[in-house]
Formats: structure tokens, sequence, C-alpha cells
């Protein structure tokens, strides 16, 4: 091939521009204004919408081996059963974003209001 | 290769990838982030596909994921892995096929296909296509491990071809 010798650099900075590309996008995504209501599903089913602003009282959800904390304005897995615990060491959401367990297919999606969270992928 | 030689090659690779893929689960998790990981187990796939060819690469892939999917214990573990290394080894394939020289590009493009494939699966067994948001973080990850893996495996063939009297 005739770019052989300096392909190398080609790959290089390639591959240099499409990991700077990812980090733009990922700073686009934590800039993008934080919504307050918490979404949770399981098995790709929306079980419960929680407007977090209007929680006033901590309390907990349990899922067949998942435990969600919903606190005011914030929400974060309390504990799993799962080995890896991904999900509790996710932490808490309080912006939009989303904590995910694999193991037991749950996820917590924090989205703007009237926003269908499909909707933003694209 | 032939006969015993291949088996015994093919042996020896398959339980080195098991090996690399059992000793990086023991490493904690670098982020929080589901399914980022260096992909140790790739240096073993693409340095089969370059020395033994696509069937053997096939076969020793295949062995390791279901190995490997044994001893962690877990269906979705095997459908995630299944997912992502079959889709990894086939652009592999595809990539070595137009680009012979540099080969760690290979493994940036085989890295970049697994996490795809495995947020693929993820997307299907959770039925959201929510997980999609993650796909900027997992494809950073993918271009750094990629070409971390594809540079073990060309260091390896470097240096199996400078002593290749002795080589296995």
């Amino acid at each position: 091939m005739h770019l052989q010798k300096s392909s190398h650099k080609f790959w290089a900075i390639l591959f240099s521009m499409l990991a700077l590309l990812c980090v733009g996008v990922i700073a686009l995504m934590h800039l993008l204004p934080g919504g307050h209501t918490a979404v949770i599903y399981k098995d790709g089913e929306e079980i419960e919408r929680i407007s977090l602003d209007a929680v006033t009282q901590s309390y907990t959800i349990s899922l067949d081996g998942n435990i969600i904390l919903v606190e005011p304005g914030r929400i974060r897995m309390q504990a799993a059963n799962c080995p890896d615990k991904l999900c509790v060491h996710q932490g808490v959401l309080t912006a939009q974003g989303r904590i995910v367990c694999l193991p037991n297919r749950v996820i917590i999606e924090m989205v703007r209001e009237k926003d269908a969270p499909d909707a933003k992928v694209g | 290769m032939k006969g015993t030689k291949r088996l015994t090659v093919n042996a020896l690779l398959t339980a080195t990838a098991l090996l690399l893929f059992l000793v990086e689960m023991q490493i904690p998790p670098l982020t929080t982030i589901p399914g980022i990981k260096i992909g140790l187990a790739n240096v073993v796939t693409l340095f089969s596909l370059a020395y033994c060819g696509k069937k053997d690469a096939a076969w020793i892939l295949f062995a390791r994921i279901l190995l490997g999917s044994i001893f962690s214990g877990s269906v979705s573990a095997f459908l995630y892995s299944i997912c992502g290394g079959v889709l990894c080894y086939a652009v592999m394939c595809v990539a070595l096929r137009f680009l012979k020289k540099p080969l760690w590009p290979v493994s940036v493009f085989g890295a970049v296909a697994h996490n795809v494939g495995q947020l693929a699966a993820a997307s299907v067994l959770m039925q959201t296509v929510s997980v999609f948001l993650y796909l900027p973080y997992l494809l950073l990850a993918a271009i750094l491990s990629g070409t971390f893996t594809g540079i073990c495996a060309s260091l390896i063939l470097k240096r199996l071809h400078k002593g290749k009297d002795c080589a296995v």
C-alpha cells in the first residue's frame, strides 16, 4: 500500500482525533442541563417515574436484587446482589445521567420533565 | 501448521487467552462504567489471527469465551462476551485483509467493534437504546485499550519471527 511508510503516523493521528472527539462528546453530555425526574426501568419496562424535587423524605425502593435509595433531589443504587456492584459504585445521580445494572437489567435514568428518555439518543 | 503441532499451538493459545481473561477479571473495575476493560485476551485473538489463520483463531476465540463464561459462571456474561467477541473477530478479519503492515490499528478496530457488540447485546437484553449513551466512553476506552493490546500482539509476533527456528 502506498501509505505504508507513514501509516503508523496516519493511524495515530486518526485515532487521536477520534479519541478527542469522544472526549468532546462526553464533555458536552456533562454540560447539558440536568432534569429532576428519575425513571426506573426493569427489563426495559418503565416501573416508576419519580419527580425528585417533590421528594421530601428519603425512602427506598426494592426490586429483586437491587435496592434504590430515593432522596430529595437525588437518587442512588444503595445495594445490589451482583458480584461487581458497578451500579452501587456509580454513586448518586443528581443531574442528567443514568445508573445501569447490567446483571439485573435495571436502569435508573434522570431525564428532563416531559422528555421521553429514548428521544435523546441519536 | 498441521497435525499435532497445530493442536498444540491452538491449545496453548486457548490456555493463554483463558488465563489472561481470568486474570483480568480479578482486576478491580477501572471505572464505574460497565464494559470498560483492558481486553488482554484480545492480544491472543489478534496474535492467533495473524499467526494461525482465521479458522483456528475463531476456534480459539470460541473456546476461550465458552470456558471463560463457565469459570465466571454467568449466562449474561457469556452473551455479552460472545456478541462482543464475534463482532470483534469479524471486523479484525476484514481489517487484516486491507491492513497488513502496522498491526495495531487492526486491534483498535477490533476493540471498537467489541464494545459496540456488547452495547448492542445490552440494548437487546435490557430492551432499551439508552445504553448507547455510553458509546463515547466505550469508544474512548476501546481506542486506548486497542492500541495497547495491538502493540502487545505485534511485539510478540516480531519476537517470534526473530527466533524462528526455536519458535513454537
